[in-house]
């Protein structure tokens, strides 16, 4: 019964007769079920075992049998395909799948046998209905669009969309030929170079379905729908909204094809540095094949398919993808026997700016959020930090100003701890000052209820030095969101000396709820990200107390692939903020973190402070494009007695910041503070920006191979200092021959305490 | 009546002057600011309450039966039922008052009861001859007709009918509030300097009392819309260097020849919410709570439209007559100062023998009203009068002051454009 979760509740009439009958018995293992009534052929696609619908290479074989068996039958008047789960229509193809392909010609033999099935399906001699009622992805909507006819159901869950080149490959089962058939050239080429879906009343809109109808009268609908398409011309197809007149237009010339072509192709390059080939082989073989035969497209296809699967680009990203997956469901498997207990208010204290942003996180998934602070100006921060955020989204168009008013609704201020309304959750995000964070924890403690889960925001202090003012410390919990937390995806979850499972199981759950990622780390100076983006920045530092132009460092960095570079991350993050935290960690690893002594110079100019005062190392000046800063310029020449300004090839600028990132990481791995390289690269990934094509750090060195990278370290300790000296696990990996890839995770979420804090 | 019912906790905006600082907030969210922050300090779950119940004067169409709007806003689940009342000026005691009648009758055991009013938001609308000629533009179904109705418009279709001026005009008498201000100065002999000192009065007192805090306790501070940059913790409306001199500068609003009353003597027009929590007095044993107070006893009395000031001396007096109680066994009073001459002419009724022979039906009169123990910090005058709110807040503070005072018996009271009073029997232990 494909519909069982869907039937309205009210209602006495039960699915419409006749499913799954048939087959039932003999092929109950089988993903495809087909039955026939009154010449009316339905399939329905439950694949066995599976959480969802996946297009695997058996699926696609029961499918050309069932194809093979259709194309036969003299009584078939029409086929229509739905699913037999609740979850959706089919989540696309196995990504397991693809992450197994390892050569070009495996990649374009398995484009080339989906190809050939969807064909078969498209050539069936009698109308052919796709039903989507849930998401319809990648595979899943490309067999979709080898059906004559879609309908969408208007259930919020159904997404359609080709998400493939997020994943480093394109559309391989005939999508980049059937999709700007289907919407036009604009649109196909919107949906499939930025993988965002559209929902059932926009796919019917842009042409993508034939209909979307109300998710409860689905059945009843498509036996109306399916009446009209037999009772039709049977060799014309229903009329189909005719695109806009400026589209046909501009996409029915070949000048308007070739100007719109160059600009999307501009604007992709743009966005993706060059870093992302798929984007690029998309555009290529959608331009190519727009007014070729179904033959020759598709065979761009999949060879633009083969080129891309087996790269590195695509393994990274896929890498990322399941990281982010095992991510989410460290929660769901905990969660499926014993589900955390419900977030209904929260509390935040100290109503600063990262008060007010977190506070705007519940708000955005409208749970009640009580700001504590001293004083109402102060409250008045916060309410003013969470409605910037408002405002921008509601100029992208992401919230209407009615959705606006009811989200800050949920905002409320306190003096009194009395007035926090029993949270279930308090998150403490009062100044970074030890002594002020103890008190307040301990005040707070006392305030609320002895369940609820007590988090404190910090990025600098310990857990554990913390956790002492408390009567209960196993409920708590240090949680480090990144600033600006309404756009960082990344938080650190840090368990302390006396943190419970329970609790760490409940600030992962928090931060997911969030709609965040969470990363579980050990109580180290820095925790993890900060920890290893402070050798990195501070790397960055020198080269440029060295006399390398710090514009040439920010520019090379970012052709690496970062989304800014070190001295723009400066700015942004705040001079004196950079300078603070280097000291901290200066003192926690002295040996290797010395801070850099061009912090020192900018000590004496307390205006310099990046962003924030408009000036830093660039200029920030309104309706201007920043320059670099004279004054940094000046204090970089100033000091005598310097050493002549050294060479450093762009290979190094390059390689000095991001090696002294490697061997920190390879150090925090090797302590155990983060459970295994898979999380430490998804931690940076999500918390600095570190590329994702290029899979995180570890990744990286595993790319550029462990020997070679030792021996530039030992090159780098010779001629730029000791901090290079290559960290021990770089070594012992080395020698061995072995990859980071290679380790065993420290079980799941507690990896073992080796580094205390000193 | 049977029991007493338990004020647990009671909180107010600010009050700001129409077209200020509140301007850009509605109704209905100032209300849900205050109710969260009201939820907040109570010692109940939400899902305790048994039903919201608001008083509103302006009713905004945006937001028809604005006491759900208010309950959802605030975060109240959505099984906690709502509704509106409208007893004009007296919406924000009628809220209270009805709470405690389905106390009383075992309909519910904690309601949360307030009022509201954005003033500024009352609205401009179109004449009626404006509204038939957009009707009949719709209705013209050819370009020929609807050049004819074109042709039609007439620029007196855009004077627009002031909704404020319209809710502040009684419909029976015909007179806007002011006029039955100046009424009763002429009926009782209240001149213009008498007026004046009453209201230089109010401003002094409240001036004082936003001085040395006492406000502070029952003020929620609300974040300023639309973009949040500032928060408004006291109220706009109170003058520091007011004096007789400015005063007297001003020129009659009402009757500009001969009157009285000007807009220095008068209440403000202004935004503001309150609302407190209520519960039956055993129901708050149990709980184990300290309330603010209780109400004891209420009455609602109407007179003539025309002399609508007076209001509280007839509610008074039925309330008095059904406790046997006397002006000297109320400790402490807040009547409402809608207009300086208005709470003069209720000293003078309270304390004239002849009004409570001739218009009270009783042989003493209730008894004098002592301006040591009334509008302590100011009233309507210098704080304003959001006509939906005030109501609640006479009983927040009302019962503050005796607290503050520790004293025991309390009344709050309010004249009512129409011709009513309202007057609440209020004990602090």
């Amino acid at each position: 019964m494909w519909a069982a979760g869907r039937v309205p509740r009210f209602c006495s009439k039960r699915s419409s007769e006749g499913e799954g009958k048939g087959l039932e018995q003999e092929t109950r293992r089988s993903a495809l079920t087909l039955t026939q009534e009154e010449g009316k052929a339905t399939v329905v696609i439950d694949v066995p075992e599976q959480r969802v619908n996946l297009l695997t290479p058996e699926t696609m074989l029961e499918l050309a049998r069932v194809l093979d068996q259709l194309s036969g039958s003299r009584e078939t008047r029409c086929l229509i395909i739905k699913s037999g789960k609740a979850s959706g229509f089919i989540a696309g193809a196995d990504i397991r799948q693809i992450e197994a392909i390892h050569d070009s010609a495996d990649a374009e033999a398995k484009s080339g046998r989906g190809q050939e099935v969807l064909n078969r399906l498209d050539d069936l001699p009698f109308p052919t209905i796709a039903v989507i009622d849930g998401a319809a992805m990648g595979g899943g909507l490309e067999l979709a669009l080898a059906c004559d006819y879609r309908i969408a159901s208007d259930n919020p869950r159904t997404k359609i969309g080709l998400p493939e080149t997020g994943l480093g490959i394109i559309p391989g089962f005939g999508g980049t030929y059937r999709l700007p058939r289907t919407v036009g050239l604009t649109r196909a080429l919107q949906m499939i170079l930025s993988g965002t879906p559209v929902d059932g009343q926009r796919a019917a809109k842009i042409g993508l379905v034939d209909a979307c109808f109300p998710a409860e009268f689905l059945n009843d609908r498509i036996e109306t729908f399916v009446a009209r398409v037999l009772d039709g011309p049977p060799d014309r197809r229903l009329s189909r909204r005719r695109p806009p007149l400026g589209v046909r237009l501009l996409e029915g010339n070949p000048i308007g094809r070739t100007l719109l072509l160059a600009r999307v192709r501009r604007e992709t390059l743009k966005r993706t540095g060059g870093h992302y080939p798929a984007q690029i082989e998309a555009l290529k073989v959608v331009r190519r094949s727009i007014r070729s035969s179904r033959e020759r497209a598709l065979r761009l296809e999949r060879q633009a398919f083969g080129r891309l699967a087996p790269g590195e680009v695509s393994k990274n990203l896929v890498g990322i993808f399941f990281s982010r997956e095992a991510a989410k469901r460290l929660r769901e498997e905990s969660n499926a026997s014993r589900p955390p207990a419900p977030v209904r208010r929260s509390a935040v204290l100290g109503a600063g700016v990262m008060g007010g942003k977190i506070a705007w996180l519940f708000t955005k998934f409208d749970v009640p959020v009580v700001m504590k602070d001293i004083a109402w100006t102060a409250i008045q921060k916060g309410y003013l930090a969470a409605h910037e955020v408002y405002r921008e989204l509601e100029k992208r168009r992401r919230y209407d100003k009615r959705e606006v008013n009811l989200k800050m609704h949920h905002l409320s201020g306190t003096l009194e701890y009395s007035g926090l309304m029993k949270p279930d959750v308090v998150v403490e995000a009062v100044v970074e000052k030890l002594a002020v964070k103890k008190q307040v924890l301990a005040e707070v403690e006392a305030a609320v209820s002895d369940d609820a889960l007590i988090v404190t925001n910090t990025s600098s202090l310990s857990v554990n030095d913390m956790a002492e003012s408390l009567r209960r410390p196993e409920r708590f919990a240090g949680m480090h969101f990144f600033n600006p937390p309404n756009r960082m995806p990344l938080v650190e979850v840090v368990p302390g000396s006396k943190t419970s499972e329970e609790t760490v199981r409940r600030a992962v759950s928090l931060a997911l709820l969030l709609g965040k990622t969470p990363v579980v780390v050990q109580d180290c100076p820095g925790f993890l990200v900060n920890r290893l983006l402070l050798p990195y920045l501070n790397e960055a530092a020198l080269m440029a107390g060295e006399g390398v132009d710090y514009q040439r460092i920010d520019r090379l960095i970012e052709g690496y692939g970062m989304p800014m570079g070190p001295f723009t991350l400066f700015d942004e993050i705040g001079i004196d903020v950079a300078i603070e935290v280097s000291q901290v960690l200066e003192g926690a690893y002295s040996d290797h973190m010395k801070a850099a002594p061009l912090f020192a110079g900018f000590r004496e100019h307390d205006d310099l402070l990046g962003k924030k005062s408009s000036k830093g190392f660039y200029l920030y000046e309104k309706d201007k494009k920043r320059r670099p800063n004279p004054e940094v310029l000046a204090l970089l020449k100033a000091g005598d007695g310097k050493p002549a300004p050294r060479n450093v090839p762009d290979e190094d600028v390059i390689h000095r910041p991001v090696l002294a990132l490697l061997n920190e990481a390879a150090r925090a791995l090797d302590d155990g503070v983060v459970g295994s390289a898979r999380e430490l690269d998804l931690a940076l990934v999500f918390g600095i920006g570190f590329p994702p094509f290029r899979g995180g750090i570890l990744r990286y060195a595993d790319h550029l191979g462990l020997a070679n990278v030792k021996s530039t370290l030992e090159r780098y300790a010779a001629s730029y200092g000791e901090r290079f000296r290559p960290a021990p696990l770089i070594e012992r990996l080395a020698v061995g021959g072995e990859r980071f890839s290679d380790l065993a995770a420290v079980d799941g979420e507690a990896p073992k305490r080796k580094t205390t804090r000193k | 009546m049977k029991e007493r019912i338990a004020v647990v906790e009671g909180i107010r905006s600010p009050m700001a002057k129409a077209g200020t600082a509140l301007k850009e907030t509605q109704a209905d969210d100032l209300g849900a600011l205050v109710v969260r922050a009201l939820l907040g300090r109570a010692p109940v779950d939400p899902t305790e309450v048994d039903e919201v119940i608001i008083g509103n004067v302006a009713q905004p169409a945006h937001a028809a039966n604005i006491a759900r709007v208010v309950a959802l806003k605030a975060g109240l689940p959505q099984s906690v039922p709502a509704y509106t009342v409208h007893r004009n000026c007296a919406s924000g005691m009628e809220s209270i008052t009805s709470a405690a009648n389905k106390i009383l009758l075992g309909q519910g055991k904690i309601f949360i009861a307030g009022g509201v009013e954005s003033m500024s938001n009352i609205p401009l609308m179109f004449n009626r001859e404006y509204s038939a000629f957009m009707n009949r533009l719709m209705r013209a179904k050819t370009p020929g007709q609807r050049l004819k109705t074109l042709l039609g418009f007439r620029p007196r279709m855009l004077r627009p009918e002031i909704g404020l001026e319209l809710g502040l005009t009684d419909p029976i008498s015909g007179m806007i509030m002011g006029r039955t201000a100046e009424q009763l100065s002429r009926e009782f002999h209240i001149d213009r300097e008498e007026q004046d000192e009453f209201a230089l009065l109010s401003h002094r007192r409240a001036v004082a009392a936003q001085k040395d805090g006492t406000f502070a306790e029952e003020i929620v501070p609300i974040p300023i819309y639309p973009d949040f940059s500032q928060i408004l913790e006291l109220d706009i409306g109170p003058r520091e260097n007011q004096s007789m001199e400015m005063l007297a500068k001003l020129k009659p609003y009402f009757d500009r020849r001969n009157g009285t009353v000007t807009v220095g003597n008068s209440s403000q027009v202004t935004d503001g919410a309150a609302a407190c929590l209520l519960m039956s007095e055993r129901e708050a044993r149990e709980r184990q709570i300290e309330p603010l107070g209780y109400l004891t006893d209420f009455a609602y009395a109407s007179l003539e439209p025309e002399r609508m000031g007076l209001g509280p001396v007839y509610a008074t007096s039925k309330l008095f007559r059904r406790g046997k109680l006397a002006m000297k066994d109320v400790d402490y009073v807040e009547i409402n100062e809608a207009f300086a001459a208005q709470v003069v002419a209720c000293e003078r009724a309270f304390s004239s023998k002849e009004f409570a022979q001739e218009f009270l039906g009783r042989e003493t009169k209730l008894g004098d009203l002592d301006r040591d123990r009334m509008n302590a910090h100011g009233g309507a005058i210098a704080l304003g009068h959001p006509v939906g709110m005030t109501g609640t807040r006479l009983v927040i503070h009302t019962l503050r002051e005796l607290r503050r005072r520790k004293k025991e018996t309390g009344l709050a009271t309010l004249c009512v454009g129409g011709g009513q009073g309202a007057s609440l029997l209020l004990e602090a232990v």
